[in-house]
């Protein structure tokens, strides 16, 4: 599931998922949609900075 | 098709920096009713057509957008039921010891309202409080606020056809409304030909929205809706009850506010409710089908109330037209760790007179003076009423 940030400087109670502090993360379903959140896009991994990884 | 229970549905508030600009509202608000609409007016098209049935046709007049809101005012979310209706003024305090916001007479500010309806979302901008009611619902102090608005979004219809891959913007029929966007704002998510988008722009000619690349397939004349948010609610707070609320009477404020500071002092209220009407004019002029502006009148104001009868006193005030400084101070939760501050209301009335007293007779029950209070301008002091809430939201929220 993708997961989603509270931007806000509220900690917020979300029904059916809890309490999410400022900064705090959750994983929602996708359709989550909520002003306060937004999408955590996973940082594509480099493989030159994998140690069992060699550059080709 | 699925059908949906209200019990999930939502009121979310923010206020607007300016009054025709809409903002996807942020502060989630537990709602307990709602009935805001749109009035299209429309009427029978009577013109003489040969018919012996009396219309064809419904024809658009001036078209309103109000409705009632209805809820418990916690500390919280009363200070944006204040803002909508009041001239908020500079807030004080911190985190720590609470935030403390005034509120005097003066123009409230424009909200986007957004209330949804299963996956739907109704969004109203341009909102303010008209009439703002604050009772006691066994024991809770509850609101109803009525609202105008400006506008709205909630359904339209494609005016040009989707194809397929590629598509980076809906155009929307204007059989609504000449500007049939107003109201939608970048980052919505609108659902249309069955597939969501996340708006990327508001075209400025008030028909087109823009997206990234998407691939949609749908007709013109198909449905276009805004999609409803998760709702998040930075607390789920108790409203102030009138177990907690104190109410004194005096000859002037300061003697009001000193009696309502103890309980010893206050006068109990066995019922109690108030109302503010700002009697908003919801002005029709050319260029806007709906409202142009929401135009302050002149402002007035109630106070009804039942107490025991004791003795003539409120009679002979009511039969020689007297005076009365009335404030009320509602209490709420502790703020402060060591329990030195608390939640807030408090609601000064300068100067009031009975409008009405009645003191009826009914067998088996004490005799009550059941008293509607007209709010009145105090000239000496320049005001009318006054608000004060403690609470912990920042000021920045309102």
């Amino acid at each position: 599931m993708p997961k989603y940030l509270n931007a806000s400087d509220r900690a917020l109670w979300i029904p059916g998922i809890g309490k999410v502090e400022p900064g705090g993360q959750i994983s929602a379903p996708e359709g989550f949609r909520n002003a306060n959140f937004t999408k955590v896009v996973p940082k594509k991994e480099d493989p030159t900075k994998d140690p069992d990884k060699k550059a080709v | 098709m699925s059908n949906f229970l209200a019990d999930s549905s939502y009121l979310a508030v923010k206020p607007q920096s300016a009054a025709a600009t809409p903002v996807i509202p942020t502060d989630f608000v537990p709602l307990i009713e709602e009935s805001i609409r749109v009035n299209a007016n429309y009427a029978a098209d009577r013109r003489m057509k040969g018919l012996s049935w009396k219309s064809d046709e419904l024809l658009k007049a001036n078209r309103t957008i109000e409705g009632d809101l209805r809820v418990y005012c916690d500390p919280d979310n009363l200070g944006h039921l204040l803002n909508m209706a009041f001239a908020k003024g500079s807030t004080t305090g911190d985190a720590t010891d609470g935030y403390t916001h005034p509120f005097t007479v003066g123009d409230g500010k424009h909200y986007s309202l957004e209330v949804s309806r299963g996956e739907f979302a109704t969004r109203i901008f341009g909102a303010r409080a008209d009439r703002l009611r604050i009772e006691f619902e066994e024991n809770k102090m509850a609101s109803v606020v009525s609202i105008k608005a400006l506008g709205q979004f909630q359904a339209a219809s494609l005016a040009v056809a989707l194809t397929g891959a590629g598509m980076t913007e809906v155009v929307l029929s204007t059989d609504y409304d000449l500007r049939p966007a107003d109201g939608l704002v970048v980052g919505d998510v609108i659902r249309v030909g069955g597939v969501d988008v996340t708006l990327t722009s508001v075209n400025a000619n008030g028909t087109t929205v823009g997206f990234a690349s998407t691939s949609i397939t749908a007709s013109v004349g198909d449905t276009v809706y805004l999609l409803a948010q998760t709702p998040s609610f930075s607390a789920l707070q108790e409203p102030f009850y009138m177990g907690n609320t104190l109410v004194g009477f005096g000859d002037d404020e300061s003697a009001a506010t000193t009696a309502a500071g103890a309980r010893a002092t206050a006068v109990p209220c066995y019922d109690l409710s108030t109302e503010f009407m700002q009697n908003l004019l919801d002005a029709p002029a050319s260029g806007a089908t709906g409202p142009s502006v929401l135009l302050n009148q002149t402002r007035e104001g109630a106070l009804e109330l039942r107490r025991l009868f004791e003795d003539p006193e409120q009679m002979q005030k009511y039969l020689e037209n007297k005076e009365t400084a009335v404030t009320l101070i509602a209490t709420g939760r502790h703020i402060k760790s060591d329990l030195t501050t608390s939640e807030l209301l408090t609601i000064k009335y300068f100067r009031t007179k009975l409008v009405d007293l009645e003191e009826p007779l009914n067998v088996g029950e004490y005799i009550y003076d059941a008293e509607t209070r007209e709010v009145l301008y105090d000239s000496s002091e320049a005001k009318a009423v006054t608000f004060a809430l403690v609470n912990r939201t920042a000021g920045g929220s309102y």
